[in-house]
């Protein structure tokens, strides 16, 4: 049952990303991203991250991705115009691709016997990631907060109508 | 001894919001907050300089380190910082919207970058590096109602998603196959396993991350376009800050975790293959370009090609000649900024020819630009010979041939673009008479960074004995 649920989510959360880059409206393609990302939060769920799971719902594919969706409709996108198929480009983006995928596949492939269950999820791990977060992780947890004040003034710099 | 509140990313980042909230309450004008932000750099470089490298290392639970390595780098980025301020105040009229916002970014970037010389985490090393990266997409954009600089924005932009994707991957399978994040955790399970497929396709993947950042042939490709649409001191900051960053992890991982004997034999003959397409794409690729910040952004290629040089030549010698080779790089390369914003000013400055005849109507301008030029083509006595004299050094000592022979072409075939400017400010003819007028504290400011140029190119045992310090010989 399980590992069935494991190929359920997995190719899930292919398929919506394959959707992402396949889609030309841009609408559609950021829908198939909140797909992936729920597909996603199913895996979380079945190595028992369930705080994991709720985050990645909550704020990727709730906060996040619904604010993509109203920048996405208020500037009016149109589908991405119809460029000519580069053949040059493909097979290179392809060659690139295929050796990409064989270099983590034999990687995945040699670890196989090395593969143990994954500890069980602590169904406590809320109270454990927030005291990483705030001892051990603290540092990088305060970086992260000028990360997002940089970005906010960034975001109005360039995007106001009317500066000083 | 030092409290985290006395590390001096704490103080610029408390000092740039403080600037922030002041602008915003009381809304000075940008002159004199470009004016304060100097003072704060200014003051930084003396406390850090007076402080002890030795007296405490490990800081924040382990994250971070406090050695002579960081205090080296965080006084290199100090003063890029200042430089580029510089460059902002003199283009200050150019910047159409946010002046004020426009320093304090270039802090927040600054203080990302000194992070960077002291991380110990993969976690923090990716936060940190998204910090600078972060500042720098604003940055790049910030000539907003010009495409070109919006153009370069996005292309910056993606290409930074790109990187940080390969950096977070590859931290996943580090930590995966080590079971930390933390460096030494991770040298120590390295000295304990045997080495294993996922450790290396981590670190392969991480180092892809990080040759972005240093714009390595063949993750370049961003470079020359970016460097040519971002206003002036961005230029200048991606191409010695940014570039520097991108080294100073290289360095902490590759002379860290990572130098093991076994797990060297795998990345030293990528990043000397690497290094050698850089020094060689990047200094033919310069040749035909017309543009100034194009031709200055592939020879940014050129000049990383012989960085990685210095760091595969696994020597401490090697990684002393790195840090040797990057301060020569710092002052040659701002000097040649400085002059192009003091140009700027008066006009447009990226192409060659706005330089035609600049000896007869701004000497004050050519002269600190030619020596800059010629420092960067390493020609003695200026400074830049100094680098890449250690950095050939220390590669024919770990005998790479191949790496030395391509350093040697390329080095040859950058004398030719280099020198292409020096001719064309003093042997053609100036399209126009307009004199062009430098102020009093920029004279100052370029006669000292020549005067180093040429100084410490003639003397240059005290560069040598900081760096030798730093790893105790």
């Amino acid at each position: 049952m399980e590992s069935l649920l494991f190929w359920f989510f997995t190719f899930g959360m292919l398929l919506g990303g394959i959707g992402v880059i396949a889609n030309r409206n841009p609408i559609a393609s950021a829908l198939s991203l909140v797909i992936s990302i729920c597909f996603l939060a199913g895996l979380y769920l079945l190595l028992n991250a369930f705080f994991l799971a709720a985050i990645q719902i909550i704020v990727y594919a709730g906060a996040v991705m619904v604010l993509f969706l109203f920048i996405v409709m208020l500037l009016d996108l149109r589908a991405e115009a119809k460029r000519p198929f580069r053949w040059g480009a493909f097979f290179v983006g392809l060659v690139v691709a295929v050796l990409f995928f064989v270099a983590i596949a034999r990687v995945t492939h040699s670890m196989k016997d090395r593969f143990v269950a994954a500890p069980f999820g602590n169904p406590d791990n809320i109270t454990a990631i927030g005291n990483l977060l705030f001892t051990r992780y603290l540092l990088p947890f305060e970086v992260t907060s000028i990360l997002l004040l940089v970005a906010m003034i960034g975001a109005i710099l360039l995007s106001k109508k009317e500066l000083k | 001894m030092i409290s985290i509140f006395g590390t001096p990313e704490f103080i610029l980042t408390v000092a740039a919001t403080l600037l922030l909230l002041w602008e915003a309450a009381l809304n000075p004008s940008p002159r004199l907050l470009g004016r304060v932000t100097l003072a704060i750099l200014i003051g930084l470089f003396v406390y850090v300089f007076e402080s002890d490298p030795t007296a405490n290392k490990a800081l924040w639970s382990g994250l971070y380190v406090w050695d002579a390595e960081a205090k080296f780098f965080k006084l290199f980025f100090i003063v890029t910082s200042i430089l580029v301020v510089w460059s902002i105040r003199l283009l200050e009229s150019k910047i159409e919207v946010g002046k004020s916002e426009f320093y304090i970014i270039t802090l927040f970037a600054a203080s990302g970058m000194m992070l960077l010389s002291s991380v110990q985490d993969l976690i923090l090393l990716f936060v940190a590096l998204e910090l600078v990266t972060v500042s720098f997409y604003v940055l790049v954009a910030y000539h907003r109602s010009q495409t070109a600089s919006l153009e370069a924005g996005v292309k910056y932009l993606v290409m930074g998603a790109v990187s940080s994707a390969f950096l977070i991957m590859g931290s996943a399978y580090l930590f995966g196959a080590c079971g930390s994040t933390h460096f030494d955790s991770i040298g120590l399970a390295l000295r304990s396993l045997e080495m294993r497929p996922e450790i290396l396709l981590g670190l392969a993947l991480v180092l892809v991350g990080l040759f972005f950042k240093v714009s390595v042939v063949p993750f370049h490709v961003w470079a020359p376009d970016v460097y040519q649409g971002a206003p002036l001191p961005v230029t200048a900051f991606l191409a010695v800050g940014s570039k520097a960053a991108g080294i100073v992890l290289l360095l902490r991982l590759l002379t860290g975790p990572f130098a093991g004997e076994e797990v060297a034999s795998y990345w030293i003959p990528a990043l000397a293959t690497l290094g050698m397409a850089s020094m060689i794409l990047g200094n033919f690729a310069a040749i035909p370009q017309r543009n100034l910040k194009r031709m200055l952004a592939y020879s940014g290629i050129g000049h990383a090609g012989f960085l990685l040089a210095g760091i595969v030549s696994n020597f401490i010698q090697g990684q002393a000649a790195v840090l040797i080779y990057l301060c020569t790089y710092l002052i040659s390369a701002m000097t040649v900024f400085i002059a192009m914003s003091a140009l700027g000013k008066s006009g447009e400055s990226d192409h060659v020819s706005n330089y035609a005849g600049l000896s007869k109507k701004a000497p004050w301008i050519a002269v600190p630009m030619a020596l800059g030029m010629v420092s960067l083509a390493g020609i003695p006595p200026c400074i830049g010979f100094m680098g890449k004299f250690t950095i050939f050094i220390a590669i024919w000592q770990s005998e790479h041939y191949a790496l030395f022979a391509a350093g040697v072409i390329s080095a040859v075939a950058g004398l030719y673009y280099y020198l292409g400017v020096v001719r064309t400010m003093y042997w053609t003819n100036p399209a126009d008479k307009d004199p062009v007028i430098v102020s009093f504290q920029t004279k100052i400011v370029l006669g000292l960074l020549s005067a180093s140029i040429l100084l410490i190119g003639f003397w240059s045992k005290p560069l040598f004995s900081i760096v030798n310090s730093i790893y105790g010989f």
